[in-house]
């Protein structure tokens, strides 16, 4: 380290005068950016609807990225997880310098669900918040709103039957409605989304208990491909009866290293008595889920 | 004859004076909790004096006296720590101003007087907070004990409910400085994706609480760490940046010295004056500073006066801070092994990004650090030799980039947005070479005790002296 001193000193004697290398390295740089700029253009397509479930430990965390009839992009964030490990997670996907979501929807105001979104908010532009409009009572809770406010972003209020369309994606806010929303149960207030691109569906049962799975199925056709499967696999969700409604061919558990034994045996053996593929972020890490020519295809990280 | 040996230099006479000291502080650390510490303490100072005085029959055996010194030095100053008003396992209330915060992924730790809290990620806490904590405070246990007794805590408290009383109520130029690093941090994570704007962040103002708990594993199984330590390289890369900036707007060489000490001073302040900041910065400023007056001194005197300042402003750093002693065994490695490496595996010629002379210093450091790594952390990282070769070099222009983002993207986005896609390239690199070497070559679980390491440095200090000897004596 000493020597790096003196090195120093007589750097700044020699970088006095004016450098050669000077043009090279300016030119260097252009190119890097060159080279960046014209591979989005060159490898620019438009992507198969992707389904991303996000490996944020113990939490939920859901990114939805589709494109309208001319290829514009619009990315959903159902749930941010509990802390900001979510950002590690968006930077493996987003490409660098993509600092814009669309939409990011919180489903309901508990921690493992809308922790990571304080940190999301400070580093990415947001179109516009979604939610229940239930507040917590939680100080973090408090500090979402705080930035919602600083940040000047919409906060958007949702409930049962609302939809929102962009070209090809319906997303259908299937629950809570008024009296779910005043449960004293949080888990049952809930934003639970069903989401149809073209022929295909995908449910989100956020933290849902059975009395608003029941719910659901005496109201809605649930019959879907991809599930993110409630409440992180807890007993208190996945009915065997709504997992015959919902009958999906892969089942997602958003679950990380917990204390409350998620996902629990009885939720397990409910998915693969209806056949879906289980699959759970704290085993494969980040998942991708594309349809690709009409086949299913699942991306694993490890 | 016998009236020069009596005669010592003044710079002499601070040399042993402050070894002597530290000599007597880590006398004082290693007794701990043994019975008739005082009595250990007499024991040893007169050892030593008498060892000397048979051997040398010189003046230097007075200066055994600072060796009391250090240790009564360390006991007062452990009694003043411990003898703190907290009440244990009991429910209280705690009221202060939080003087530190540290947040990592999962958690956050904030620092009240004495008490150190650990607090989930949300809500955040900054620096200056007026706090209200109530919970049970408990003693530090064990393996803690000791490195939180260095940083000054006396007891912790698990998930507190706390609440915000006030805001701003710090020091003004440290809460200056700390939003400064918040808003450096901040403009990187902007502009680049979050493990890589960690990484920048650790590169440019050290730290690694932030990284995953996997990034850090690959970090020591790659032998990288230091990198994100802020060691003396990361701080001579930022002066030499700095001092360039200034000597383009100013000409007067007194006037560029002083104004890149300032913002030294003030970067280490910054950085929340951790050991390694203040030793790399120290050292980096007396250097500058015999250069600037032209006046011969000597490397020796210097080091173990900075040693010596340090303990004296923390006695426990010296066994209980491992940073402290890796970055003072790699500094005497550097200085006094690295010519001798140079010199016989012809390291000294130029080469590209400087490779022969970062392969140079990165095996005398690992040489200089080996026992101490291994016995502190049981693992021994030999792919770190080639890795640091592969990654140095390109050091400096990555910090460059990352410094050009972080304060240009408090004017524009994209203008940090340009900077940040190239420090992404060259991130990407280090992070592909730290991911490669992370995976072979490495040594865990290794059991070394305390002896291990005793006799590796009288090994390697004793090969020094021969070395010199012989060399001597062919010339």
């Amino acid at each position: 380290m000493l020597f790096w001193w003196v090195d120093f000193c007589i750097t700044i004697k020699n970088m006095k005068r004016p450098n050669k290398n000077l043009p090279l390295i300016i030119i260097g740089l252009l190119l890097v950016l060159d080279i960046f700029l014209w591979r989005l253009i060159i490898f620019y397509k438009i992507d198969a609807p992707k389904y991303y479930f996000l490996d944020v430990g113990q939490g939920d965390s859901e990114l939805i990225i589709a494109s309208d009839n001319f290829g514009n992009p619009i990315k959903i964030l159902i749930d941010g997880g509990p802390d900001n490990k979510i950002l590690t997670q968006l930077g493996k996907i987003l490409e660098p310098g993509d600092r814009y979501i669309d939409l990011v929807l919180m489903t309901h105001p508990q921690l493992d669900h809308f922790g990571g979104f304080i940190d999301v908010l400070r580093n990415y532009k947001i179109g516009a918040f979604l939610g229940t409009g239930r507040a917590a009572s939680i100080l973090a809770y408090k500090q979402l709103i705080e930035i919602i406010k600083e940040k000047n972003i919409p906060y958007v209020i949702l409930k049962e039957g609302d939809k929102i369309k962009y070209g090809e994606v319906i997303f259908d806010i299937l629950s809570p409605n008024k009296k779910d929303l005043a449960s004293i149960e949080l888990n049952d207030t809930c934003l639970v989304t069903l989401i149809t691109i073209g022929s295909h569906r995908a449910l989100y049962v956020c933290d849902a208990g059975f009395n608003i799975e029941d719910e659901l199925i005496s109201k809605y056709n649930l019959a879907s491909d991809i599930l993110k499967v409630g409440h992180h696999g807890s007993r208190f969700s996945s009915s065997a009866k709504f997992l015959s409604a919902v009958d999906p061919r892969v089942a997602i558990i958003e679950v990380g290293k917990n204390s409350y034994g998620h996902p629990t045996q009885s939720a397990l053996a409910n998915l693969s008595e209806v056949g879906a593929k289980i699959y759970r972020t704290d085993l494969s890490g980040n998942l991708l889920i594309q349809f690709e020519n009409k086949k299913l295809k699942i991306y694993q990280e490890k | 004859m016998e009236f020069y040996t009596f005669m010592l230099k003044l710079h002499d006479a601070a040399f042993y004076a402050a070894i002597f000291f530290i000599l007597g502080v880590a006398l004082a650390s290693l007794a701990g909790d043994v019975s008739y510490k005082w009595l250990f303490l007499v024991a040893g100072t007169l050892m030593a004096f008498t060892f000397i005085w048979v051997l040398n029959k010189n003046v230097i055996a007075v200066f055994t006296l600072f060796l009391f010194v250090g240790g009564a030095y360390y006991f007062a100053y452990d009694f003043w720590q411990t003898s703190n008003n907290l009440i244990f396992n009991q429910k209280v209330l705690v009221r202060g101003v939080i003087t530190k915060v540290s947040s990592g992924e999962t958690g956050q730790q904030i620092q009240v007087g004495s008490v150190r809290a650990y607090l989930k990620t949300y809500p955040n806490y900054e620096y200056g907070d007026l706090v209200e904590i109530v919970g049970e405070i408990k003693p530090p246990q064990d393996k803690a004990k000791n490195y939180l007794s260095k940083e000054g805590v006396a007891g912790i408290m698990i998930f507190p409910s706390t609440q915000v009383l006030a805001k701003n109520k710090g020091n003004f130029i440290m809460a200056s400085l700390n939003k400064l690093k918040l808003a450096i941090v901040g403009n990187l994570n902007k502009v680049l994706p979050q493990e890589k704007a960690n990484f920048m962040a650790g590169l440019l103002v050290g730290g690694r609480s932030s990284f995953s708990s996997d990034f850090r594993d690959m970090l020591s199984r790659s032998g990288t760490s230091h990198l994100v330590a802020l060691s003396g390289y990361n701080i001579a890369v930022l002066a030499s940046g700095v001092a360039l900036i200034i000597s383009y707007f100013l000409v007067q060489e007194t006037l560029v010295f002083i104004l890149t000490l300032v913002i030294l001073i003030l970067f280490v302040a910054m950085t929340g004056a951790e050991a390694s900041v203040v030793r790399a910065a120290l050292v980096g400023m007396v250097m500058l500073l015999s250069n600037y007056v032209e006046r011969q001194y000597s490397l020796r005197n210097t080091l173990s006066i900075i040693a010596a300042l340090m303990v004296l402003q923390n006695p426990k750093i010296l066994i209980f801070d491992i940073g402290f002693q890796l970055s003072f065994a790699a500094l005497l490695g550097i200085i006094y092994l690295e010519p001798i490496i140079s010199k016989h595996l012809h390291l000294n010629s130029k080469s590209f990004f400087n490779w022969r002379k970062n392969l140079a210093t990165t095996l005398v450091a690992q040489i200089a650090v080996l026992p101490i790594v291994a016995t502190s952390f049981g693992s021994i990282s030999f792919s770190g030799i080639i890795s640091n070769v592969f990654i140095l070099g390109l050091v400096p222009i990555t910090m460059f980039m990352g410094f050009m983002a972080a304060i240009t993207g408090s004017v524009s986005y994209y203008i940090s947005l340009v900077f940040g896609l190239v420090a992404n390239v060259l991130l990407s690199y280090m992070v592909f070479v730290i991911k490669i070497f992370s995976s072979f070559g490495y040594l865990n679980g290794l059991e070394f005790g305390f002896w291990f390491m005793v006799v590796y440095y009288v090994v390697l200090v004793g090969g020094f002296l021969y070395y010199h000897k012989k060399y001597e004596a062919s010339q």
